[in-house]
């Protein structure tokens, strides 16, 4: 008796001592990274048994969450933006949604930033928001709604909730796939693009093509094993013990899982030039410096970021923190070295953020292209090219923040379609804009659909390609058309859609003479040929013609030629379409028109397809004003039906700050010469910033650094003036110094003269 | 303690350039060479010393940081200031006695420090915190330059001729 009570006091102490808690809480001063050997669970919170069929995929909150606080690491700054409850603190990079037919690039983020628009505000869900994002978010946030069925036309119950996925950041295994990530994001594999892309299993199926009724309980669909096959995961059994057990290879987040998100490089740029930033270069890791507890609050790094939490220990990593010795922190902090900023006034460090100086691109006359991991999709590997040129992203470019400090700032000029009322405009999500949008905007689709249905005809002809004004166009595996900047159509050579082979240029049918009674036999096979690839399958679309002369030739049900007088007279071959009798090109004169303007720029439609467009919108609803922000300015109809541009405060552009890459001392502006940042033309203060977007127009927003940052050009110019007369100035001053030191050296050895003279007539 | 220090300045400069006027007259120097040229350099130095003060302590006093136009003002006045202040001093070396002496030594000293520490301020050879120690500096020899500066020229400016 006695026996089992000491035994049940120490059982009980022994419980009291060491409670059963999270993994992290609390620490025990241990510095190493713990073997993650363990057995995985899935969704329901069921141990997986990765040799099954039916085995379902990893689920981090009932996986990783068994030891460390999911609901912690859930509020974190990555997962937290949709909850309303996070600070916003300084603006970040919002999510840019891009749409190349309709020329939108809108600014979304959850967290109010200035110049963003609420994803929910443009009719975006959750769900919306989580498709379109998820592929460069590491789970979580709209990912993990609340409530799953608040949205009916979400599809929650097939996809599963997109988790936190820690293994996106703390996995250092080299299977760990971003890319494979994102693929499973497009298939609405939510549940399981954190499987694949650790490579813990093999992922299949799509929930995308599922019907809206399955769920992950319901397994494989008997009926369809070719194209509604729903998501599965085959475990690669080899990595698991008898246990059914793997090492998930855990570790401090590396830089390659921040880059995957976080990647910013000059548009033009090679790979190997693009220099890695200067504390990288040093050794440090991402997470040297953005620190984070289990709560994932991670240090963001800004000057004013400590006062905001409230927490002075997150000023220790900002570039004050570390480089700007103070007698109450010490400073110094991880070595990093004092600057000696030598002749430096210290008003600059009252106007100017550590960043201006230090980070991002150089200034230039105007700022330098960029690309960035989220908004242009970068870091997507395979033989797709998923990176886009839209959104236009440009630094650094100047500007106040709200601590009142210039520093150098990403910019963006949104461009959408919105509607009008009372003044204030209303995004419109370019779904809503495809079925207008067909037939105007998309210039590049129409001719390439026409290069894709010519070229079923086969190789033998060539390559078909599209010329038009000097310049030669292929299809591109979008459907889209891409400018040949290497070939040079020879002078004299024929427009229009022809046969490109061995760098010869061809009609697709020889010419012929309309006016004779019958076509060689060759050239009638290569027109009804032509005529049956150009056919498509919607009857509205008109049946492929071709007008030569007064005639009309087309391809009858039979698949004889048929031949119909034109009252047009045309000189060259017109490939066309006959739509109610009437014989109309086959790409009408401003797509074509559109698609030369555009070719080599960065914008892909015209003030003609803009009025088009806007004339299209206003038949939908004619209550209803219908806008086009971009390049800087509003474009509407006027009452007159042409084209008026003006300003809104929804057509400014969307900025936010720079602070990587950091330059070296040596690179940082100013090193060289205070000339640098204070002359007349200095890019600091007088680059300019032109308005970017998707429409090629003249109306076009463009301001200086100072007008960006707010400050007195006039003075600028002015001061930046003096530092020409600087040199001579000091030489002057040097000059003026040495004769008062003359003198005064004088009049002291006077002093002393009549001092000793002094003493002398006392003696 | 610097705001303390510039309006101390400013008055016991006024106070001496009354003193020195009344009290001092022509009976406290000696005649200078050039007198037309010595006047001329005088009001330079004055109406100049006058617009550093100005600027110099309108940003102290009220807290703001000299800057704009304010700084343009301060760094053209500075210009002039040492220029015909050197002038003066070349002038002016052996023709003050008695008490007139000592504000002009005062000028000189104060002025020496004013022109140093601006002119080594636009060199790369000291860091912020040496920055600041000139300023400081700056400063320190404006008051004395205030002093100096207003007592001398303002006797010599009200003096009967």
């Amino acid at each position: 008796m006695r026996a089992s009570i000491v035994l049940l006091t120490i059982g009980a102490a022994g419980l009291l001592a060491a409670p059963r808690g999270f993994a992290d809480e609390p620490w025990d001063g241990g510095r190493t990274v713990p073997v993650h050997r363990i057995p995985l669970n899935d969704p329901d919170g069921e141990g997986i048994v990765p040799s099954m069929s039916s085995a379902k995929p990893l689920s981090t909150s009932q996986t990783c969450g068994m030891c460390h606080d999911y609901g912690k690491v859930s509020g974190g700054w990555h997962f937290n933006s949709s909850s309303g409850k996070a600070a916003a603190g300084r603006p970040g990079e919002p999510w840019v949604l891009v749409d190349g037919l309709t020329g939108t690039q809108l600014p979304l983020s959850y967290r109010g930033w200035s110049g963003t628009w609420n994803p929910s505000a443009v009719g975006l869900t959750q769900w919306d928001f989580t498709k379109m994002f998820a592929r460069h978010m590491p789970g979580g946030d709209t990912g993990e709604p609340a409530d799953c069925f608040a949205d009916p036309h979400a599809r929650w119950t097939v996809s599963g909730k997109l988790e936190v996925n820690c293994l996106a950041c703390h996995s250092g295994s080299h299977a760990q796939d971003h890319s494979e990530w994102v693929r499973q994001i497009g298939r609405e594999n939510f549940a399981w693009a954190a499987t694949a892309a650790s490579g813990l299993g093999e992922v299949g199926g799509m929930a995308l093509r599922v019907k809206s009724t399955w769920t992950m309980n319901d397994g494989p669909n008997p009926d369809d094993k070719e194209y509604a096959v729903p998501p599965y995961v085959k475990y690669l059994t080899a990595q698991f013990d008898s246990k059914n057990r793997t090492v998930f290879q855990i570790q401090k987040p590396a830089d390659q899982s921040c880059l995957n998100c976080h990647s910013a490089s000059p548009m033009c740029a090679k790979k190997e030039d693009v220099d890695k930033d200067v504390h990288s270069r040093a050794g440090f890791k991402c997470v040297d410096c953005h620190r984070n507890g289990i709560n994932h609050s991670i240090v963001r790094g800004y000057e004013t970021e400590a006062v905001e939490r409230k927490d002075a220990s997150v000023g220790d990593f900002s570039c004050r923190g570390c480089h700007i010795e103070e007698p109450a922190k010490g400073g110094g902090r991880m070595g990093a070295p004092h600057p000696k900023h030598g002749g430096i006034p210290p008003l600059h460090f009252e106007k100017l953020s550590c960043t201006a100086c230090h980070s991002g691109q150089q200034p230039g006359a105007t700022p330098t292209d960029m690309r960035v991991s989220r908004a242009n999709r970068l870091g997507i590997h395979g033989r797709a090219l998923w990176f886009t040129d839209a959104p236009f992203i440009q630094e650094p470019v100047f500007v106040k923040g709200s601590d009142g400090k210039i520093a150098p700032n990403r910019v963006m000029w949104p461009a959408f379609w919105a509607r009008r009322a009372a003044g204030k405009l209303t995004p419109i999500r370019p779904d809503e804009l495809t079925k207008s949008a067909k037939g105007i905007l998309d210039a590049g689709q129409q001719i390439g659909s026409v290069l894709k249905g010519i070229a079923q005809l086969g190789d033998e002809n060539g390559e078909a390609v599209f010329v038009a004004s000097g310049k030669l166009f292929r299809v591109n595996t979008d459907g889209d058309v891409d400018l040949d900047t290497k070939f040079a159509p020879p002078a004299g050579s024929p427009s229009g859609f022809l046969w490109l082979k061995e760098g010869k240029l061809s009609p697709l049918v020889p010419d012929f003479k309309p006016e004779g009674a019958q076509l060689e036999p060759t050239v009638e096979s290569g027109l009804l040929n032509v005529l049956q690839a150009l056919a498509l399958d919607d009857p509205a679309t008109g049946t492929p013609a071709l007008a030569r002369g007064k005639k009309i030739y087309t391809r009858s049900d039979d698949g004889s030629l048929t031949t119909s007088d034109s009252s047009e007279d045309r000189a060259v071959a017109v490939w066309g379409r006959m739509i109610n009798e009437k014989f109309q090109p086959i790409v009408p004169d401003f797509a074509v028109r559109a698609v030369v303007e555009t070719a080599g720029t960065q914008q892909s439609f015209i003030e003609e397809q803009l009025v088009a467009m806007l004339q299209a919108l206003a038949e939908t609803d004619k209550s209803t004003e219908f806008v086009y922000v971009g390049r800087g300015y509003v474009f509407a109809l006027g009452k007159d039906g042409k084209l008026a541009a003006s300003s809104n405060p929804a057509a400014e552009p969307v900025f936010w700050p720079v602070a990587h890459n950091v330059r070296s001392a040596v690179a940082s502006l100013g090193a060289k010469a205070c000339t640098e940042c204070h002359s007349a033309d200095a890019a600091m203060l007088f680059g300019r910033v032109v308005a970017g977007g998707p429409l090629k127009t003249k109306t076009v927003a463009v301001k200086t650094m100072v007008e960006m940052s707010k400050l007195d050009g006039t003075y600028h110019k002015l001061f930046g003036f003096s530092f020409t007369m600087r040199p001579l100035f000091k030489m002057m001053l040097w000059g003026c110094c040495g004769l008062m030191v003359g003198i005064l050296g004088v009049g002291v050895l006077s002093c002393l003269q009549q001092i000793a003279r002094y003493f002398g007539r006392k003696e | 303690m610097f705001k303390i220090l510039a309006v101390l300045s400013l008055i016991v400069g006024a106070a001496a350039a009354k003193c020195g006027s009344s009290s001092c007259g022509r009976a406290g120097r000696k005649p200078v060479r050039f007198p037309m040229v010595d006047k001329f350099f005088v009001l330079i130095v004055g109406l100049s010393l006058a617009v550093l003060a100005l600027t110099g302590f309108y940003a102290l006093l009220f807290g703001h940081p000299l800057s704009g136009y304010v700084l343009i003002c301060h760094t053209g006045a500075g210009g002039a200031f040492a220029g015909s202040l050197a002038v003066l001093a070349v002038l002016r070396a052996e023709a003050e006695i008695g008490a007139g002496r000592f504000l002009f030594w005062a000028l000189l000293v104060g002025g020496l420090g004013v022109v140093l520490t601006a002119v080594v301020m636009m060199q790369p050879w000291f860091g912020t915190h040496g920055q600041e120690v000139l300023v400081d500096l700056h400063r320190c020899s404006s008051f004395l330059a205030v002093i100096g500066g207003f007592g001398c020229c303002g006797s010599l400016l009200l003096e009967k001729s």
